[in-house]
């Protein structure tokens, strides 16, 4: 028995001794997780969804790891086998066509020359091109919330924005803390607004959350947009 | 056991929360805030699948995070994890040593995970975790290097967790605080009563928890003025406030 092999079988037994969802049974989940995550001979694929075939993967050993019977001499060999198994599959599955996925990734977008799908169109997900990607997703949408809300908040055309404010300080008003707090990025401190207005910081601070953020997601909803999150 | 030289944990990003990161940015006014919000998203999504493989439920539907208004209003990156509170997922960019604490992220959280991105966003590292804050006292940011191992989040949750059981119960102590915390929210109570019993002294623990009782912002440390005023049903609140976090140091102490 190898290092590995050691620590695997403790964890192991670790999270079979103890029940589901208890600390001891999550602290030892945690550990070996760590453990599947080092493990060299782990399956590997160039999909770009491969990171949901190992999401699935991580979460059927956490359901089903009361059931893995060791068939090799080396605990690791077989643990390997077990979850490469069950991983195979899910990977396989990344290439079948009718995957019941939210994001139909192989439905052909246009009846081209060739078809593509949105598969073969997904950009490559990295963080120096996430700016280009961001600004041509904006560009191509016609309804933005962020964009319609700051509009509205600087023309503010029913001065309710403005008309909202602690009483005897018409400066801490919804129009001007939205300004600083939506608009500014990055945003004003609450404790300067307050020093700068002379206004006390827990007034302006409850003046912002009762009343403005309250406003504001009814102006939002006046606009369009409901408070529950898109599908 | 030294958890501190164990390697992180990665955690895999599916297409799926590419896509719903995409939407929420492309609905922001500028690229910049698409870019918060994206990432924002990413690190949420992330910490929502690493506790799926512990079992441990959470809602993406009421987070914050996942709404397109109130990403445009705030920096917000919260997982709601049912029945036991907010937890924020800040994302810490390559080079960066810190992570930023926006002032709208210190209150109701029960704690902060620091999830590392490189340039390919195909997976993050879970950096670590540190509990909930003081808001009347909170930094404005965190060390990444002084952030406790991953694991400490899974006895935080089970602490949350078993204390709120506990306000379910027959006992009159549960009982009689339930009746007094009717308007505010359970969990965010219980977030900051575990705060005091991890941070303050005992002696202190009368008037800090006695003050949350009361709802008004705990500020965990004794001040003259809650000293000094303490009226009848300042006594009153405070001797609850005592009993309960008796109880709960009770609880604690037998599950550490």
């Amino acid at each position: 028995m190898d290092d590995r092999d050691k620590r695997l079988s403790a964890l192991i037994a670790q999270v079979c001794q103890n029940p589901a969802k208890s600390r001891k049974w999550r602290t030892a989940m945690n550990q070996l997780l760590r453990e599947i995550q080092q493990l060299p001979k782990l399956k590997k694929s160039t999909h770009p969804n491969y990171p949901e075939a190992l999401n699935l993967t991580l979460e059927w050993v956490s359901d089903e790891i009361a059931n893995f019977e060791q068939r090799q001499p080396s605990i690791s060999t077989s643990f390997v086998n077990w979850v490469n198994g069950y991983l195979g599959w899910r990977i396989k599955d990344l290439y079948s066509p009718d995957q019941d996925a939210p994001i139909s990734l192989d439905a052909p977008i246009a009846a081209d020359i060739r078809p593509t799908t949105r598969l073969e169109q997904l950009p490559d997900f990295t963080l120096s091109g996430l700016d280009g990607m961001i600004e041509s997703d904006q560009k191509e949408t016609i309804q933005r919330i962020g964009l319609e809300l700051e509009l509205y908040i600087e023309q503010d055309p029913e001065a309710n924005l403005r008309n909202s404010y602690p009483r005897s300080y018409p400066e801490c008003n919804c129009q001007f803390l939205s300004l600083r707090r939506v608009l500014k990025d990055p945003p004003d401190k609450f404790q300067d607004l307050a020093e700068e207005l002379k206004v006390n910081y827990t007034t302006l601070n409850s003046h912002w959350k009762r009343k403005c953020e309250p406003l504001l997601q009814e102006i939002a909803s006046n606009l369009g947009y409901g408070q529950e999150p898109q599908p | 056991m030294n958890t501190a030289q164990l390697p992180l944990l990665t955690v895999p990003i599916e297409l799926k929360a590419h896509e719903r990161a995409r939407q929420l940015a492309a609905v922001q006014s500028t690229v910049q805030k698409g870019k918060r919000v994206y990432l924002n998203a990413l690190a949420v999504y992330a910490v929502h699948s690493y506790l799926k493989w512990l079992q441990i439920e959470t809602d993406l539907n009421v987070c914050d995070s996942f709404n397109p208004v109130k990403t445009a209003l705030a920096n917000v990156a919260d997982l709601v994890i049912i029945g036991t509170g907010s937890l924020e997922c800040r994302p810490v960019l390559p080079g960066e040593i810190t992570i930023s604490l926006p002032e709208e992220v210190i209150e109701n959280r029960i704690g902060y995970v620091g999830v590392q991105f490189s340039d390919r966003l195909d997976s993050v590292q879970l950096l670590g975790f540190s509990p909930n804050l003081d808001s009347s006292n909170a930094p404005q940011q965190l060390a990444v290097a002084e952030l406790m191992p991953i694991d400490n989040l899974i006895e935080q949750i089970t602490r949350l967790q078993s204390a709120i059981a506990f306000l379910e119960t027959d006992d009159p102590v549960a009982v009689q605080v339930r009746a007094q915390i009717e308007t505010q929210s359970r969990s965010n109570i219980i977030a900051q009563l575990e705060r005091i019993y991890r941070t303050c002294e005992e002696y202190e623990w009368r008037y800090a928890a006695g003050e949350v009782l009361a709802g008004s912002p705990a500020g965990g440390e004794l001040t003259r003025e809650s000293a000094d005023s303490a009226d009848s049903a300042d006594t009153d609140l405070q001797d609850l406030a005592e009993d309960l976090l008796e109880k709960l140091a009770e609880i604690w102490r037998d599950a550490a």
